[in-house]
């Protein structure tokens, strides 16, 4: 026999008996104390996760919510523009307001004002006498007492032209 | 190799990843031996295996979801994971120097002589010895094959590598393991020759 075929034969024997060996080798019970210690630790720890993750999924259904009223309200309170009448040709509209200050619009350029056209509020304090060059009767010809001064509502188009002018219904 | 597919190992995984304290439990109880003979062998230390077999199945709890049955068997996956931890292990320590543990690596006594016990310890140590003296790649191959009877093909598996790489890792292992171990036994040898002292 040669030299490396019994080298070889003494490793197999070796090897076989090693094995044997380790083959009643067992992992001392602390390990698994350990181990599912472990486990029972990272468990505890998916629960709360998830609890977690439900009140973060909450939250973001009242945030949502909250936002979606406010922005609703917020749509609510803002002032709408109602076609009302059309008077005359087209050169004159009229325009009711909803809020409580019962303003009406008349429009003195252009044609009518639509209902989504977008336009520009300005407020402006002005003598008495301009609301008879707008061609508004005012009170003093109806025989009540005028106010020095009235404030109407000049409604601006996107192109900064004056659209219209909005006057208060008692001053008509 | 296991036919993964009827394997009960998948249903014990799903359940597992379903948070089933009792299916991990199950788990590991049919597989930490595999994974602690595995390490034992390849770092040479029964502290080591120890935390390897912890890191394994820590990993294994914390990515049972991520098992497909249809790329391994239960036990590759394992052996893979094992060898990942072990390799992992090794680097981290390589300069540090190891106090063995021999008392927990000795043979019980089976043997009819004391003699007999005597001279099988000595040879299963120096086995031992050899086989951590081996690089990884060799040590992993000898481990799998020859001493947990792994096939070849899932050997390849585990390791990531062909089986004829296997076959010839392991050919290389066993001529390397021969010769360190006849190297081993001749210091051994000398060691026990009677000094002698020349005349002057």
């Amino acid at each position: 026999m040669k030299h490396s075929e019994r080298s070889q034969e003494r490793l197999a024997r070796s090897l076989q008996m090693l094995a044997e060996i380790e083959a009643g080798s067992e992992t001392p019970s602390r390990v698994e104390t350990v181990v599912m210690a472990r486990w029972d630790a990272m468990q505890k720890r998916r629960v709360p996760s998830r609890t977690r993750r439900v009140v973060r999924v909450a939250t973001a259904i009242a945030a949502g919510i909250t936002i979606f009223g406010v922005l609703a309200w917020q749509q609510n309170a803002t002032v709408r523009l109602k076609p009302d009448t059309t008077v005359g040709d087209g050169v004159v509209s009229g325009f009711s307001r909803t809020s409580s200050d019962q303003y009406t619009t008349v429009a003195v350029v252009g044609g009518p004002l639509m209902a989504d056209e977008p336009i520009r509020v300005v407020r402006m304090r002005v003598a008495r006498s301009v609301l008879g060059e707008l061609g508004i009767p005012s009170p003093a010809q109806r025989g009540a007492a005028p106010a020095a001064t009235v404030d109407i509502d000049v409604l601006v188009g996107e192109d900064g032209v004056a659209r219209g002018v909005r006057v208060p219904i008692s001053e008509l | 190799m296991q036919d993964a597919a009827s394997s009960p190992d998948i249903d014990l995984m799903r359940r597992t990843a379903a948070g089933d304290r009792e299916a991990f439990e199950t788990l590991y109880r049919m597989h930490h031996a595999t994974v602690y003979r595995f390490a034992r062998l390849m770092t040479g230390s029964t502290s080591t295996a120890e935390d390897i077999v912890q890191e394994v199945f820590l990993a294994l709890m914390r990515d049972a979801s991520r098992y497909d049955p249809a790329r391994a068997s239960l036990t590759t996956y394992l052996y893979g994971s094992a060898r990942h931890h072990t390799r992992r292990r090794l680097l981290r320590e390589r300069f540090l120097v190891r106090l063995e543990d021999q008392a927990d690596l000795c043979l019980p006594a089976a043997s009819a002589t004391a003699a007999e016990d005597l001279i099988r310890q000595r040879d299963v140590q120096h086995v031992r010895r050899a086989i951590v003296r081996l690089p990884a790649r060799y040590r992993e191959v000898i481990v799998l094959c020859d001493l947990q009877d792994v096939s070849y093909a899932d050997a390849a598996q585990a390791l990531g590598c062909a089986i004829g790489t296997v076959r010839s890792r392991l050919h290389r292992a066993r001529h390397l393991l021969a010769d360190k171990l006849l190297r081993g036994l001749a210091c051994v040898d000398m060691a026990r020759r009677p000094t002698v002292r020349c005349e002057v």
